[in-house]
C-alpha cells in the first residue's frame, strides 16, 4: 500500500492524475460559454444601467418641470397682486388721478342704430292692468264684473 | 463496554444531536419560508416599497374678465434627520441665512437626538428650490400648496377660502370644492434607503388631475366699487354692517356681492368666524316695504287691482284683529296704487292682500320663490322664514303684516331675485355666479335657467312703470339723472324678543335700471344706520351713487340724451 502511496505522489503522476486536467477542446467549449455569459451579463447590465439612469433623469426632468410650472404659476399670481384693484386705485390716485364723474353723451344726427326694445306704454289704453283713469275701482264686485265680461268677450270672439 | 463500542455509541450520540439540530435548523426554516412566507413577504414589501401621493393643483378662479381671485402659490415644509446628516455645522452654516432663523438654534435642532425635526414651514419657492438644488442629504423639502387671493379681502364672501389641508370652505370654495381640488396622483415604486423611488424594478406612475378653472360671472371692477360704497355708506350712516348685490336681472348672474364686515381669506384664522357666513345669501331679515313690489305685483297679475284704481287710507286697518297704520301714522284718504307705492303705504298694501286672499297672496308669494332655495352655486345658502296658512304658527294678521314685509324672514339674494323677475318681464331667474367651468378635457358654458313664471309680461311692464312713476312722485334720492330708475325703498324695523326694537331698523333700496330695458338690478342693505333710520336718505342715496358709476363701468347710455346733438359728418 505504501509503494501505491508513493507511486501516485510522484509529480508525473500527479499531474496526469489532477481533477482539473481536462481535454483541450473541453476547455475551449467551457471559455466559449463563460464568454457567451459574460456577454449576456455584460448586455444586461448596461441596459438595467441605461434604464435606471433614463430613469432618474425623467425623475428629474418631471421635477423640473414641476418647478417650472411653480415658478410660471408664482409669477402669474404676482402679476395679479400687481394688478389688484386697491393697489391700482392707490396708485393712479397718487398720480393725480380721479374717478369720473362727469360723462357727457352727445347723440349723432342719423347715426344707424340698432331696432330700440319694446318699451312700456304709458297710459293710453283701457283695459285691466293699464294706467286709465276709467280703471277698475278698487271694490270685489266690480272685479268679479270685470272677469265676467272679458269671459263673455272671449267667448264671443271678441277682441 | 469495548472501546470499540463506546466509540460507536459516541458517535451515534453526537450524529443524533446534530441531526436534532438540523431539523430543527429546518423546521425553522420551513416555518419562516413556506409557512410564514406571506407575512414576511408583506413586511420586506412595506420596508422597500414606498408609495408616494402627488397632490394635485388646485384649479384657479378667475373673474368675468380673466383676472385672477384665486390661485394657489407652492410653499416649501423644510425639515431634517439630524442623525443623517454628516456636517450638521456646514450645513448650519449655509442654511440660517436662508431660512432667516438664528445661527444657534439651527444648530440645536440639527444636532439634536430626534431621527426627524422641523426647520421652516411655508417656505418660498425659492428658498425650497435652493435647498433642493444642494442636495444635502438629510434635508428633506416637502412642497406645499397655499392658496392666495390676490386682491385681499375683496370678494371674501363669495369667495370663501381654503385650509391648510386643502379643504374649501363657504362661498365659491366650498361649493365648489370637489371640481376645484382635482385628483391627486400616485408614484408607487421600491425605494432607497434615503425614501427615494428607485426607478428600476416594479414601479407605477399616475399623475395627478389639476383641479378645473373657474371663471366667474363677477366683475372685479363692479366688485371694489361696491365694496367702496358700501363701507363709506355704513361710515357716514353710522352703520353696524350692510349688503350689496348687483346682477343682470335677465341671466341671474351675479355681478358683484359686497357685505361689510368682512374678512382677508387669506388670514381667515385671524377673523371672527361668524364673519365667515355671507350674509347675502345666509343671512335672514324682515326685507320691509321693498317686499311692496311683490304683493302689488301679485295684485296686479291676478286683477284685483289696476294701476290707477284707488283706496281709501283712512290711516288703519285691522286685519286678522291686528291693527295696521302706515310709517307716518297719517291717513292719506284716496290713494292710487302708485301712490301707495311712491308713499309706502302699509294700509294699502294690507288692502290689495285682503282682496288677494291668503291663498292667492301665498301663491305668489311662493311663485317669487320665498321659503325656498334660490339655488345659488354657493354655499351655505338658507331658504329664509315663510309662515303659510298651512303652517300652525301661521295667523290670520300674518296676512296683513307680511304685504308689507314684517313677519317674513327672507335672505337679501331672494329679494333681489324677486324684484328682477319684475324687471325681466315676469320672469325668475336661477342665480349664478360661475360662467364657465374650464377643466384639462372640456369647458363648460353655464346657461341661465329660467326658474318659472312669477308673474305675466304685462304686470310685470305695469309694475315697472309704477315704480319709475312712484320714485319721481316721491321725488327719490334714489334716481339717477338721464335714466329712468325702478325701485322701491324699505325701512324694516328688527325683531327683538317681545316685538321690535323702537329706533334701529335695517333700510334697504331695490331698484333697477334703465327702466325700459333693464341691464342691471342693485339691492342696498344698510344694517341699523344711526344718522337717519329710512331707506330713502341712506340706502337710496347709496343705491344712487353706485348706480351713477355703474352705468358708466358698464357702458349704459342715458335714457334721455343730454347736451348737444352732432352730426355723423
Amino acid at each position: 500500500m505504501s509503494s501505491n502511496i508513493l507511486i501516485s505522489l510522484r509529480p508525473e503522476n500527479v499531474i496526469r492524475q489532477l481533477p482539473w486536467r481536462v481535454d483541450s477542446k473541453a476547455a475551449l467549449g467551457l471559455l466559449l460559454l463563460l464568454a457567451m455569459f459574460s456577454l449576456v451579463g455584460w448586455l444586461y447590465l448596461t441596459q438595467a444601467s441605461a434604464v435606471t439612469a433614463t430613469s432618474y433623469r425623467i425623475d428629474a426632468l418631471r421635477l423640473e418641470l414641476d418647478q417650472i410650472k411653480n415658478q410660471n404659476a408664482a409669477l402669474t399670481l404676482e402679476i395679479a397682486q400687481l394688478e389688484a384693484l386697491d393697489r391700482v386705485e392707490a396708485r393712479a390716485r397718487e398720480l393725480g388721478f380721479g374717478p369720473t364723474t362727469d360723462v357727457r353723451y352727445i347723440p349723432v344726427a342719423d347715426y344707424p342704430l340698432p331696432p330700440e326694445p319694446q318699451k312700456v306704454v304709458m297710459g293710453g289704453q283701457p283695459g285691466r292692468n293699464s294706467f286709465d283713469s276709467t280703471g277698475p275701482e278698487f271694490n270685489q264686485t266690480t272685479w268679479w264684473t270685470h272677469i265676467l265680461d272679458n269671459l263673455a268677450g272671449w267667448l264671443e270672439g271678441r277682441e | 463496554m469495548k472501546t470499540s463500542e463506546r466509540s460507536n455509541y459516541r458517535i451515534i450520540t453526537v450524529m443524533a444531536v446534530m441531526s436534532a439540530a438540523g431539523l430543527v435548523l429546518v423546521g425553522q426554516l420551513i416555518r419562516w419560508q413556506v409557512l410564514e412566507h406571506h407575512r414576511f413577504a408583506q413586511l420586506a414589501e412595506a420596508e422597500h416599497q414606498n408609495e408616494l401621493v402627488i397632490p394635485p393643483h388646485r384649479g384657479e378662479i378667475h373673474d368675468r374678465n380673466g383676472h385672477i381671485l384665486a390661485a394657489d402659490v407652492i410653499q416649501y415644509d423644510i425639515s431634517a434627520s439630524p442623525k443623517i446628516i454628516s456636517d450638521p455645522y456646514a450645513t448650519a452654516d449655509r442654511l440660517y441665512r436662508l431660512l432667516n432663523v438664528p445661527r444657534e438654534d439651527l444648530l440645536k435642532s440639527l444636532t439634536n437626538d430626534s431621527p426627524w425635526v422641523p426647520l421652516a414651514k411655508g417656505a418660498s419657492q425659492a428658498v425650497g428650490e435652493t435647498i433642493i438644488e444642494w442636495d444635502i442629504v438629510g434635508l428633506k423639502v416637502e412642497p406645499r400648496a397655499k392658496r392666495v387671493y390676490p386682491e385681499g379681502d375683496s370678494a371674501a364672501h363669495l369667495l370663501g377660502f381654503v385650509n391648510s389641508n386643502g379643504n374649501g370652505f363657504y362661498g365659491v370654495e366650498g361649493f365648489y370644492d370637489d371640481m376645484l381640488r382635482g385628483a391627486a396622483g400616485l408614484q408607487t415604486g421600491e425605494r432607497s434607503p434615503f425614501g427615494e423611488i428607485i426607478p428600476l424594478g416594479a414601479s407605477h406612475y399616475v399623475p395627478p388631475v389639476s383641479g378645473a378653472n373657474l371663471y366667474l360671472t363677477v366683475d372685479r371692477s363692479i366688485q371694489h366699487l361696491i365694496e367702496r360704497e358700501l363701507k363709506s355708506a355704513v361710515k357716514q350712516y353710522g352703520a353696524q354692517g350692510g349688503s350689496v348685490v348687483v346682477l343682470e336681472p335677465k341671466t341671474g348672474a351675479i355681478l358683484g356681492m359686497a357685505s361689510y364686515p368682512t374678512y382677508d381669506p387669506n388670514n381667515y384664522g385671524a377673523s371672527d368666524e361668524d364673519l365667515y357666513f355671507d350674509p347675502v345669501v345666509s343671512r335672514q331679515y324682515e326685507p320691509g316695504s321693498v317686499f311692496k313690489v311683490v304683493t302689488m305685483a301679485a295684485g296686479l297679475d291676478a286683477g284685483v287691482v289696476g294701476p290707477m284704481g284707488t283706496i281709501y287710507d283712512g290711516g288703519s286697518i285691522e286685519v286678522g284683529g291686528r291693527v295696521i297704520y302706515n310709517w307716518d301714522r297719517q291717513a292719506h284718504e284716496t290713494v292710487d296704487m302708485t301712490d301707495v307705492l311712491a308713499k309706502s303705504l302699509n294700509v294699502g298694501i294690507a288692502q290689495v292682500a285682503v282682496a288677494l286672499g291668503k291663498d292667492r297672496f301665498y301663491t305668489y308669494v311662493k311663485r317669487f320663490g320665498f321659503g325656498l332655495l334660490t339655488g345659488a352655486d354657493l354655499s351655505s345658502e338658507g331658504p329664509g322664514t315663510l309662515k303659510t296658512p298651512k303652517d300652525a304658527d301661521w295667523h290670520e294678521s300674518d296676512l296683513g303684516t307680511n304685504s308689507f314685509g314684517q313677519g317674513i324672514a327672507v335672505t337679501p339674494l331672494q329679494i333681489s331675485l324677486s324684484v328682477g323677475a319684475v324687471a325681466n318681464n315676469g320672469l325668475l331667474m336661477k342665480p349664478h355666479i360661475v360662467s364657465r367651468i374650464v377643466d384639462s378635457e372640456r369647458e363648460v358654458q353655464v346657461e341661465p335657467v329660467v326658474v318659472r313664471r312669477a308673474v305675466s309680461e304685462q304686470t310685470a311692464k305695469t309694475l315697472t312703470g309704477m315704480l319709475v312713476e312712484a320714485l319721481e312722485r316721491a321725488n327719490s334720492e334714489a334716481m339717477v339723472p338721464g335714466y329712468d330708475v325702478a325701485g322701491k325703498t324699505g325701512t324694516a324695523e328688527i325683531p327683538v324678543p317681545g316685538g321690535y326694537h323702537p329706533t334701529l331698523t335695517l333700510a334697504s333700496f331695490a331698484g333697477y335700471l334703465p327702466a325700459n330695458d333693464p341691464q342691471v338690478l342693485v339691492l342696498v342693505i344698510i344694517d341699523r344706520p344711526t344718522t337717519s333710520r329710512w331707506g330713502n336718505t341712506t340706502a337710496a342715496p347709496t343705491f344712487k351713487r353706485i348706480a351713477e358709476q355703474l352705468v358708466v363701468l358698464l357702458n349704459i347710455p342715458p335714457d334721455y340724451a343730454t347736451g348737444e346733438v352732432a352730426s355723423k359728418e
